[in-house]
């Protein structure tokens, strides 16, 4: 098991999973989010490819209604 | 007809898409206003497990061009980053740029809004900055890159009108971008005023999402945006001091 930081918040995720795992986890849908891991957005082609790491900060971002 | 970068657009008044009662009322707002350019702000999603309904499911892409912004964002570093975050979650290398500086006056940050725009031109972007009606920072705004330049009526929010019209036309016989009036609009002449001062276009939210009626409020900003436009180009009267008589002198019948 290892912490890491999704939108601010603590969070904990298996040694061993991708992006798109821990995304599938948190039950959110891929198709209108970015995400950035410590400061890179990672293309959605890449969330299978990418490991999740210890101390890992993401940012998982849609739009919303804004001026 | 009006181009931003090589795009074409024909409506001139640009809406954002926050502060609607629903995603209908918002969806009867861009229809009424005939827009062709909406924004978008861009959030971190709820890890709540909660379901959210996403805006672009009520946004037809064929029929409206998406500009996120980076609102909120109060240094470079985080408008960088929320720019390319909305070029990956919309495919759009568009972004409205605004870096924050200060909660009270939401007016920008000139020093951080001209480090990030080199930075986002050089990186590809098409930047849109939101900026104070400045006509030096607009200047070298347009010399780093940008398409165009947004600069303010008033504060976000505020319906206060176009404050310093005359630094508006001095923006506009300064920069050759187009230059769009984003901010501080409350009613239709206040468009109006910007479309007669020669702005290519206006973008507004609050000034329609706050009206009691915001569906008709959206369909009179198309109709001022489209009349200031109208006023703009057939160039008006010079303002004189004294009156000067609509009827022929001749065959007056007072003696």
């Amino acid at each position: 098991m290892l912490y890491i930081m999704v939108n601010g918040e603590r969070h904990e995720a298996a040694g061993t999973e991708t992006l798109a795992e821990l995304l599938a986890k948190l039950k959110l849908n891929a198709q209108y989010l970015a995400v950035a891991v410590n400061n890179k957005v990672i293309p959605k082609s890449e969330y299978s490819l990418t490991k999740i790491k210890e101390g890992d900060a993401l940012e998982v971002i849609h739009a919303v209604g804004g001026g | 007809m009006y181009k931003i970068k090589d795009k074409e657009f024909n409506s001139r008044l640009m809406v954002g898409t926050g502060k609607y009662a629903s995603f209908r009322q918002m969806q009867e707002v861009l229809d009424a206003s005939g827009t062709e350019v909406v924004t978008v702000a861009i959030r971190r999603v709820k890890l709540d497990g909660a379901h959210e309904d996403n805006l672009l499911n009520f946004l037809d892409r064929k029929k409206y061009w998406l500009l996120p912004n980076t609102a909120g964002c109060y240094n470079v570093k985080d408008a960088i980053l929320t720019a390319n975050l909305a070029r990956e979650a919309l495919s759009t290398n568009w972004i409205k740029l605004e870096v924050i500086g200060d909660e009270k006056t939401l007016f920008p940050d000139n020093e951080g809004l001209l480090e990030a725009a080199r930075v986002l031109v050089k990186d590809g972007f098409v930047v849109l900055p939101y900026i104070n009606d400045d006509p030096i920072i607009c200047k070298k705004l347009e010399d780093i890159g940008c398409a165009a330049v947004m600069p303010l009526a008033a504060p976000i929010g505020s319906g206060m009108g176009i404050r310093n019209p005359t630094n508006i036309q001095i923006i506009l016989e300064t920069v050759k971008v187009p230059v769009i009036v984003d901010a501080g609009v409350g009613c239709a002449s206040d468009a109006a005023i910007a479309m007669e001062l020669g702005c290519a276009a206006v973008l507004m939210n609050t000034g329609i999402a706050g009206a009691k009626d915001p569906i008709k409020m959206a369909r009179a900003m198309k109709l001022a945006v489209e009349a200031g436009r109208f006023s703009y180009e057939s160039g008006r009267i010079q303002k004189k001091l004294y009156a000067t008589a609509s009827s022929p002198i001749d065959g007056v019948i007072c003696k």
